[in-house]
């Protein structure tokens, strides 16, 4: 039997309810979040591409490795977009095509040349300006997609805010590809790549905080 | 909940009441207690309420719905298991205003003085004996800052009281 105070509560919230704005379906939002961050990036390094592009898009391998870094982007963005909305899961086909376009993206980070005969003091200097600059590409990406999360409804806010940081660095580990021309191994996974876990971890840190906050607010979202 | 989410209250209303009992059904199986039982059900649908725009009408509603249920119960046995002292002092307050029999009768009087958050807070949970989270929604404010206001409001009133 229902008690006064869920009799009252029902009644409240039936007084509030005001007509809403339904979300995108995930997928829509994740390819308008892929569009849109990928149109800002790439405005802000169009006069920072590396002078030997022109020759590289002529090679497969490089145009792959390009085509599975976006691929791997939009189906992480696609999982975080799934994360806003209560009850959707990711299926197991968006899991296995996820987990397959790490590990190409994983395995072509591998296939450059590595350089152990590089000094150690040149390899951090040029190396933290590269790391620089990917984080600071980072943010754009990653500050839209926490922005669409919120508003949603997430569930678990730090796997949600974890997913937001994956996405936005891939992202901008894309555009560090059209833009530095170091094509080492070791620079590639130590300034570009391997920073994608702390980032994930700061965000998902930042998504618990954040992204949850919509389960301790009183008011509904009108219109 | 299509029709909610276009405002019809109507509509709203009648789905809320009849998620009510498939709610309390999965959370009594959740969490046993008959008393976070009925906290956590309107926790729910506050939750509910407050995600209904990420609600998409062409897919199945039971899914949505307890998945925020099961979220809402998970959220509080983590809170029970890490409840902090400064709960304490609103239990004190009710227990301390239920046998304070000399200060009843000037009580009204006495809220005059307090600031007008305070004295809503301590109205409605004390006078009108409503749930926590249940006044936090009327007052339009969090539970956590709703219970600062009420134990406020009951330090003023004792201090009051005892002069």
């Amino acid at each position: 039997m229902r008690d006064r105070e869920t009799s009252r509560l029902i009644e409240h919230l039936a007084a509030e309810a005001r007509p809403v704005s339904p979300l995108w379906p995930p997928a829509l939002r994740a390819l308008a979040w892929v569009i849109a961050a990928a149109t800002l990036l790439g405005l802000l390094t169009t006069s920072h591409l590396r002078p030997d592009l022109a020759v590289h898009l002529r090679r497969w391998r490089y145009l792959l490795e390009l085509g599975s870094i976006v691929g791997l982007t939009t189906a992480v963005a696609h999982l975080a977009a799934l994360a806003a909305v209560p009850g959707r899961e990711a299926s197991r086909a968006v899991a296995a095509v996820t987990i397959l376009a790490a590990a190409v993206v994983a395995g072509f980070a591998f296939l450059h040349p590595m350089d152990l005969a590089q000094s150690l003091a040149g390899f951090t200097r040029v190396g933290l300006d590269c790391l620089r600059h990917t984080m600071l590409l980072a943010l754009v990406p990653t500050a839209l997609m926490l922005l669409a999360i919120r508003r949603g409804a997430p569930l678990a806010p730090a796997t949600a805010g974890a997913l937001a940081g994956v996405a936005g660095w891939l992202l901008a580990y894309l555009f560090v590809r059209l833009t530095c021309p170091l094509d080492e191994t070791l620079h590639i996974w130590l300034w570009h790549l391997g920073p994608i876990g702390p980032a994930a971890a700061i965000m998902a840190a930042l998504g618990a905080f954040w992204l949850g906050r919509w389960r301790r607010e009183g008011d509904p979202r009108p219109r | 909940m299509h029709l909610a989410q276009q405002g019809d209250r109507d509509a709203y209303r009648s789905l809320l009441e009849d998620v009510e009992p498939v709610l309390r059904a999965v959370l009594r199986r959740r969490l046993g207690d008959a008393t976070d039982v009925a906290d956590v059900l309107q926790e729910t649908l506050l939750r509910v309420h407050q995600a209904r725009h990420t609600y998409d009408p062409s897919r199945p509603f039971e899914p949505w719905l307890l998945a925020i249920a099961r979220n809402a119960a998970a959220d509080h046995l983590r809170r029970r298991l890490t409840r902090g002292t400064w709960e304490v002092p609103i239990d004190a307050t009710a227990e301390h205003a239920a046998s304070d029999d000399s200060g009843s009768a000037a009580l009204e009087p006495l809220l005059d003085t307090l600031p007008p958050a305070q004295r809503e807070a301590f109205e409605l949970v004390q006078l009108e004996g409503l749930s926590v989270r249940l006044a936090a929604a009327r007052a339009g404010t969090t539970p956590g800052a709703l219970k600062v206001r009420a134990h406020r409001a009951y330090r003023a009133l004792r201090r009051l009281l005892g002069q």
